[in-house]
């Protein structure tokens, strides 16, 4: 009978310290509180352009957003210029990718000015913002193409001399590609309307320092190369070089060459975003023809062209 | 500094032999054998008591794991010698001893019929009741208490319930002792290394009650002879097979399914014994648990064993296979083989005052790890073993020495998207010595000092590993025993898992670095236990471990698996409490564990990332606190056990948030036409805790005798009150994956 009550006992008080410690249900939240990055920002404002995109993103509680995320946000996104007390508002828009992925980018079709700089804001409903400051660079001289011609006619090299840019943040060869119907032989001499895709090759990595600038002597048959690599070598195709596209930056910009993928995957790697992360430059850029203009025997700047898409 | 300390070792080893120089003069001894009649297998745990008959002053000593007893330091005249073991008729013999004879007596007793149920085994000789602080011995009777859903009691999932011993949930297969990592833990089946024989799901190993004869497991301060691994080691004893009749079992439960059988080769004088294990979980967990669980382990065993007398010798192989997906909803597949091969042999010479232990075999490990983005990882290694091992007895000191050889191959190859294949593959060759001594100063106090000498030629320059241990009964009784231990440990291999995730199983084994030296723990413990009486006991032990040169992977915010290692010091302390109730039908014990673990590393990026190079973080396997609880009884026939265990939460890195990189490293972005490379942005390492996770597993069992049968029932549960457990947490994915679910069982086990 002892036993029994100390059995019932025994078993009570396992019990009771059972129910006690079921009920200890602590909640988990993964996600690190978050006062310290408010907004995602990448991008850049060109003087020159007509419309001025960036990417800015509240940080996300996910990995990959959807618009309904965005939907429920509500950010205001200004352009404040610090040399004329303007503010501009920027419209947000929804850009929809693979896999139901949503960006939010921002725009503004109000020209900017070189050697002007705006101070970016991004503010949510709770009043937290993150900012950044852009300084513009000032307008450079329009760089002269040098193109250097085989006996049979083609294009072998460009020599591009670029005057008055501290600092390189683009060269970008751009070409039109123009694929080849079934039992055509050879290539048009002129670029036919359709039936044809745009490649821009970036080639500022082989741009060297000179005494007031850059110049950089692009090989057209690496970017052939490259761009049939991107093809496919069973297609045919006929290339035509279009255009060269250069951007020069202020001291903002940064020599992402020697930095490493590990810093930049970092939140303050690169960053130039108070409150926030990512990374903004402001940039002046020019588009001119791939080839050769002449004055005479001289070499001249050609005259600038709007990019081709 | 290091040649100072051999010589102050070898000065500490003199005077302790000097010490025991009066008792030299008494050398007659009796020593031998002790097995069960019936069986013909090892009888450990016999109390042999020698009583002189004209002095009525026993002396006594219960037999160790090999079945070994030894009673020394007795003078020259006419003695009466008991052999008791509960469940055995009683041995009893007269003898005569003269100066110097050391006489040999292998008794095999007889099994009591009238005490056949009778499992309770107390030792009532002072010696036997001593344990080394942060050791245990394990027996087949106490796996069988602990709640496990098959027919038989599993070793592992008797570790679970001991403090200190932490997991990182029921499936994984991974144990991590008062601090150290799983790669840290040294296991022995049989004197042989095995790398990671815990199945992928948690409850189970290829290590059963029937199969396990015993283990000895040491949290720390564990003796020279184990040398390579710094936080614990299990060392494990496989039983011998039933030299005299044929047996069998079978059993079956929703998670397992077991055949095993033994039976004589030559009757009498050699024995086999096989096993086979395999999973039904991955079939049955649809309508057990509502939801597949993609989990296949299997195992198989065949041990061999022969001898009389005074040498006993065995050779066994164990191969363990896992298989299985962590996470059913990702196509990732993780499987791992373990195989170990070998042979083991035991001599005691006639009239010579030592014992011989001989090991030798081959151990093969392999895991690989198959992600849906076809990264494949891949990393095995084979070590070939030989030691040598001497226990030998002057006057009532017991010096234990020895060698060891090892040589490791080791490979690794790892191939992730859009990344490089890392693949690198190393030979060491190991060998060393090792020697320690059990010296009573006085009858109450004991010190062992010993110490290892090891050298990996060409990698790592000589190791030399002192330890001492000793044991006091300070109230000259053997109710209440201090013990002390600290040491050097060293270990020339590292196993790096994927610091991402904390339920990663896949190991790459590697040496450290070149130039690096070896990982390092100086340990400290400190223990204290206490019989009350009325079946109560308790303990109460604390430990310190200083480590150093710890290989830990370079943190990265890339999601790649890196074998880039840098340096880490950490400390790790902490303390268990144990009361333990084991009087008439029920056993009970309640355990607390508290650990504390802090690395410290320095990398470039930390700069960069937190703006100072030097992080303190406590590692994934810090669970700061855990209770442990078991009670069984027997009830009308019925053997009803509980077992309920709570842990406080383990860290995990926490996400501040999440956003895409654009990238500008060729040309400027077009935000228009780009998403950018996803990207978590991580907090400081391990700032984060998962929640708390606690789990009831009850069962019942009742067994049926027919003539030379018996067949078993057992109902329980797991997870009795259906926890939401988290086994582990992608920061990428931000999944959870919760521990297994209430899982009612019922085994069905029969034997002959």
């Amino acid at each position: 009978m002892i036993t029994s009550k100390k059995t019932i006992l025994c078993v009570l008080l396992f019990g009771v310290l059972l129910l006690f410690f079921s009920s200890c249900n602590s909640t988990f939240d993964p996600l690190e509180e978050n006062d310290q990055y408010f907004f995602s920002m990448y991008g850049y404002l060109d003087a020159s352009a007509d419309t001025q995109w960036v990417r800015i993103m509240p940080l996300s509680e996910t990995l990959y957003p959807d618009s309904a995320f965005l939907d429920s946000t509500d950010v205001n996104v200004t352009l404040h210029s610090l040399e004329t007390d303007e503010l501009i508002t920027m419209q947000d828009s929804v850009f929809h990718f693979v896999n139901d992925i949503s960006a939010w980018n921002f725009s503004t079709t109000h020209q900017l000015q070189p050697d002007h700089t705006y101070l970016l804001s991004a503010t949510n409903a709770e009043g937290n913002s993150s900012q950044t400051s852009i300084s513009i660079p000032e307008e450079f001289p329009t760089p002269v193409v040098y193109l250097g011609i085989s006996t049979t006619g083609e294009i072998i090299n460009a020599v591009v001399e670029i005057q008055g840019v501290e600092n390189l943040a683009d060269l970008q060869s751009i070409y039109q590609v123009y694929f080849l119907n079934p039992g055509d032989e050879e290539c048009p001499s002129e670029l036919p309307d359709n039936n044809t895709r745009v490649f821009s090759i970036p080639n500022a990595d082989k741009a060297n320092r000179t005494n007031n600038g850059f110049v950089a002597n692009l090989s057209i048959v690496e970017d052939e190369r490259y761009i049939r690599s991107r093809i496919g070598t069973s297609t045919a195709t006929c290339i035509y070089p279009q255009q060269f596209f250069i951007a020069s930056a202020n001291e903002e910009w940064l020599d992402f060459s020697v930095i490493d993928d590990e810093i930049i995957s970092l939140p303050e790697g690169i960053s130039n975003i108070e409150n926030g992360v990512g990374y903004m430059v402001g940039i002046y850029s020019k588009t001119i023809p791939f080839k050769s203009c002449m004055d005479g025997n001289l070499p001249v700047p050609c005259e600038e062209e709007s990019r081709i898409n | 500094m290091p040649k100072l300390t051999i010589t102050l070792f070898t000065l500490l080893l003199l005077s302790a032999t000097c010490g025991t120089q009066r008792v030299l003069s008494q050398s007659a001894a009796i020593q031998g054998f002790t097995s069960d009649q019936s069986t013909g297998q090892t009888l450990e745990g016999v109390n042999v008591v020698v009583n002189e008959l004209d002095n009525n002053q026993p002396q006594g000593t219960p037999s160790d794991r090999n079945g070994f007893y030894r009673v020394d330091d007795l003078e020259p005249g006419t003695y009466e010698v008991t052999f008791s073991y509960v469940g055995f008729v009683t041995f009893r013999d007269t003898l005569s001893l003269s100066t110097d004879e050391r006489k040999t007596i292998n008794v095999a007793l007889e099994p009591d019929e009238a005490f056949l149920d009778e499992v309770t085994v107390e030792p009532t000789i002072a010696r036997a009741s001593k344990r080394e602080v942060g050791a245990q011995r394990i027996t087949s009777e106490s796996v069988q208490r602990v709640p496990t859903p098959a027919g038989s009691g599993d070793l592992t999932s008797y570790l679970q319930a001991m403090p200190g011993v932490v997991t990182s949930g029921d499936r994984g297969g991974q144990l991590f002792i008062r601090g150290g990592t799983s790669t840290e833990n040294m296991i022995l089946v049989d004197g042989l290394m095995i790398y990671q024989p815990f199945h992928i799901v948690g409850f189970f190993s290829p290590f059963p009650e029937g199969l396990v004869s015993g283990a000895d497991f040491y949290a720390g301060g564990f003796s020279p002879r184990y040398t390579g691994r710094l936080s614990s080691v299990l060392d494990i004893q496989m039983r011998e097979g039933n030299r005299n009749d044929t047996k069998g079992m079978l059993s079956i439960s929703p998670f397992l399914g077991e055949v095993f059988a033994e039976g004589p080769i030559k009757k009498g004088k050699s024995s086999w014994i096989a096993s086979y294990r395999t999973s039904l979980i991955e079939q049955t967990s649809p309508w057990l648990l509502g939801e597949k669980q993609p989990l296949t382990f299997n195992n198989q065993f065949l041990k061999v064993s022969t001898g009389e007398s005074n040498s006993r010798c065995s050779a066994m192989v164990m191969r363990t296979y896992d298989r299985g997906s962590l996470d059913a909803e990702e196509q990732s597949s993780i499987k791992w083989n373990n195989l170990v091969a070998g042979g083991r042999c035991l001599f005691l010479p006639q009239q010579q005052n030592y014992l011989i232990n001989m090991n030798m075999g081959i151990s093969y490990f392999s895991n690989t790890l198959q992600n849906e983005n076809e990264s494949e990882f891949f990393s095995d290694i084979a070590r070939l073993q030989t030691d040598l091992n001497i226990s030998r007895f002057s006057g009532s000191v017991e010096y234990n020495y020895g060698l060891f050889m090892n040589m490791k191959l080791i490979n690794y190859s790892l191939s992730e998207l859009l990344q490089s294949v890392q693949d690198e593959s190393n030979t060491l060759l190991g060998m060393g010595i090792y020697l320690e001594a059990s010296v009573p100063i006085t009858p109450r106090l004991e010190i062992n000092p010993g110490a290892s000498l090891s050298v990996y030629p060409g990698i790592y320059p000589v190791s030399f590993e002192p330890r001492i241990q000793a044991t006091w009964e300070p109230f000259g009784t053997e109710r209440e025993q201090i013990d002390v231990s600290v040491g050097l440990y060293r270990q020339p291999i590292v196993g790096i898992s994927d610091m991402r995730d904390a339920g990663s199983v896949f190991t790459a084994w590697m040496p450290s670095p070149d130039g690096a030296p070896q990982k390092e723990a100086l340990q400290a413990q400190l223990g204290w236990q206490q019989s009350l009486g009325k079946g109560f006991s308790w303990s109460l032990e604390g430990y310190y471990k200083r480590l150093r040169n710890l290989p830990v992977t370079t943190w990265s915010p890339v999601a790649q698996f890196s074998t880039n290692l840098v340096s880490a010091k950490g400390d790790v302390y902490g303390g268990d409490v144990r009361i333990e109730y084991n009087r008439n039908q029920w056993y009970g014990f309640i355990g607390y564990g508290y650990n504390w673990i802090m690395y410290e590393t320095e990398q470039d990026l930390f700069n960069t990332w937190f703006g100072e190079p030097v992080q303190r973080y406590h590692p994934s396997h810090d669970r700061r606190h855990q209770i442990n609880s078991m009670i069984s009884t027997e009830f009308r026939n019925f053997t009803v056990s509980a077992r309920w265990q709570i842990g406080s939460g383990m860290p995990f890195t926490k996400p501040i948030g999440f956003d895409s990189i654009v990238q500008f490293e060729e040309e400027l972005p077009s935000v228009k036409n780009i998403y950018g490379t996803p990207r978590v942005i991580l907090d400081k390492p391990f700032q984060g805790r998962m929640p708390i996770n606690h789990r009831l597993d009850i069962s019942m069992e009742r067994t049926f005798q027919f003539s030379e049968s018996e067949i078993s029932f057992q109902a329980g549960a797991i997870n009795s009150y259906n926890q939401s457990n988290l086994f582990y947490y992608d920061v990428y994915t931000q999944r959870s994956l919760n521990q297994l679910p209430f899982a009612p069982y019922l085994s069905i086990k029969l034997q002959r």
